[in-house]
């Protein structure tokens, strides 16, 4: 896999957000310990919210609250492309609420980020699919409209089916890959540039060259900027 | 309940006294104390809080200034805050248990059940004459975790202690009635019904538990008064509508009763068993593309957030 696709992984897991508690409601035991979480919980500052998540580990280490403090270290350690940390929050998270989809997919793009390594591709694989399941189990809360629930379990579906893609892709089998993209890109509410990029750089390593052309293209309209610089490259590179 | 509902009906609740949050005025300790509550019977909310803000500078060591700014954060739904003040209130002796009650239902908003009962318990311990925690644990118990039986013990202790609390007389018929109790429970709307028209409110759910229980006893004649005069206390509730329609579909007016389904679903769209009881209707009349329509309906709600329970 080229440095351009490695980098654009990156670009994509960074951008797609959701806010999704795909949990109940984690319990404070003691009020000292939600006291804790709640300093936790009201600071803003990336690093200091860090220091007081290392303390909160410390201090309460049975804690049920801890699923959300990975989380919030997880998204820490990925805005600095710490990616070892990041893999470690997660899975510490996945070890509380083992059907988290929001886990299981954060990990699932993260894990096939940096490597071809096939054991971790294969991990990666592995909690596209399991999230792929979950979504279908997954229940959203009543405050939310019919609307915005449909949004979020498109997307949601659309980043399980491209990071499974992308798994499936960095190990070789491109088949399996681009029917993974065409669904990710097919159930997405919105145009996502970096499934289009990856889509496209798989549509011409199967010599699919008009196909390519055409998510390029969409690719280049869809963003974000460093999407579109990559897509234009890859235009220019017309076979 | 919705978190806006939950909101309305806590607000509701204060109005009537009925939840018993606040202290009594003759445990005021600061005389700005009677200033914030002026400005909060006034709904005042940002003055009442500057008045306790200052209080909590004016008097350091006096408990009231956190407890009165928590009680307002805990009505704005700045529930963080409102924690994080009712713990410093807590740690300044505070008189009685109000700071206890206000603490237990922002956990309580925050979905920190244990928490929430922790504190409404040691609420009991210090006034075992304060009607209060046992109302919100009723409540607790029976809407979260479906403990009707429990429920129905601290129900118990509220009438004893509070016998013209309406909620808890119609929340305990509704416990009988889970119990299959359908006698009991009717008694109970009854008497909910009598001490809510003392008080002059618009409670309107006795009126809906006595149809219900009409309905479900096969006397639908019986129950559509019951259901008319709960929708029009409270029409804007969604259960109100959707027991009327119900009503409606048993003494087999069906094209009323899609409407009540269609004014409930307005009120609350994600109620999938009304998508299900217009299919059923839709069907009985033979509008297959409406039927159609409303089974896609019930399925999307599903989808989305699971069947109610």
């Amino acid at each position: 896999m080229s440095k351009a696709v490695a980098a654009l992984c990156f670009i994509w897991v960074s951008a797609i957000s959701v806010p999704l508690s795909s949990y109940g409601s984690p319990q404070a035991r003691t009020p000292e310990e939600f006291d804790l979480y709640l300093e936790f919980q009201q600071t803003t500052d990336p690093a200091a919210r860090h220091q007081i998540a290392l303390r909160f580990e410390r201090t309460f280490p049975e804690s049920a609250l801890l699923a959300h403090v990975y989380e919030s270290e997880f998204e820490y350690a990925r805005s600095h492309e710490q990616r070892q940390s990041a893999i470690a929050a997660g899975e510490k998270k996945l070890r509380l609420v083992p059907n988290d989809i929001k886990a299981l997919l954060g990990l699932a793009e993260i894990l096939s980020y940096g490597t071809s390594d096939l054991p971790i591709l294969s991990r990666a694989e592995q909690y596209a699919r399991k999230a792929l399941v979950e979504l279908k189990e997954m229940q959203l809360p009543r405050e939310m409209t019919r609307n915005d629930c449909d949004k979020i379990q498109k997307s949601l579906l659309s980043r399980g089916h491209a990071a499974l893609g992308f798994a499936v892709g960095k190990r070789g089998e491109i088949a399996e890959s681009i029917k993974e993209l065409e669904t990710a890109i097919a159930v997405s509410p919105e145009p996502v540039g970096s499934q289009l990029l990856f889509a496209g750089k798989l549509y011409r390593t199967a010599k699919r060259e008009r196909d390519a052309i055409e998510m390029f293209r969409r690719a280049a309209q869809a963003g974000p900027a460093e999407i579109t610089s990559l897509a234009n490259v890859e235009l220019q590179r017309r076979k | 309940m919705t978190a806006s509902q939950a909101k309305a009906q806590f607000a509701k609740w204060e109005v009537s006294g009925l939840l018993g949050v606040l202290p009594p005025n003759a445990l005021d300790r600061s005389p700005i104390v009677s200033q914030v509550r002026a400005r909060l019977s006034l709904l005042q909310l940002s003055q009442a809080q500057e008045l306790a803000v200052s209080l909590t500078k004016q008097e350091a060591q006096n408990y009231e200034g956190y407890f009165w700014t928590a009680f307002v954060e805990l009505q704005r739904g700045d529930l963080y805050s409102a924690v994080r003040h009712s713990r410093q209130a807590e740690k300044l002796r505070p008189v009685g248990n109000a700071v206890q009650k206000v603490l237990g239902l922002a956990y309580l908003q925050l979905e920190q059940n244990l928490l929430f009962q922790l504190k409404m318990k040691e609420a009991i311990e210090l006034d075992r004459a304060d009607f209060a925690p046992h109302y919100c644990l009723g409540r607790f118990l029976q809407s979260q975790n479906r403990n009707h039986a429990e429920a129905a013990k601290h129900y118990l202790l509220v009438i004893e202690r509070k016998p013209d609390h309406y909620e808890a007389l119609h929340y305990l018929g509704l416990a009988y009635e889970a119990a299959g109790d359908m006698a009991q429970a009717k008694t109970l709307y009854r008497r909910a019904l009598t001490a809510s028209e003392g008080a002059r409110s618009s409670f309107s759910l006795a009126y809906q538990g006595l149809s219900r229980v009409d309905r479900l006893n096969n006397l639908p004649e019986s129950a559509l008064k019951f259901a008319r005069q709960a929708v029009f206390l409270e029409p804007k509730l969604p259960d109100n509508q959707f027991e009327l329609a119900k009503v409606y579909a048993a003494l087999g007016r069906l094209p009323e009763a899609i409407d009540a389904f269609k004014l409930s679903l307005a009120l609350d769209a994600t109620q999938s068993s009304a998508y299900y009881q217009l299919f059923s209707l839709y069907r009985r009349l033979g509008d297959a593309k409406a039927a159609d329509q409303a089974l896609a309906d019930f399925k999307r709600v599903v989808s989305c957030y699971g069947k109610e329970k």
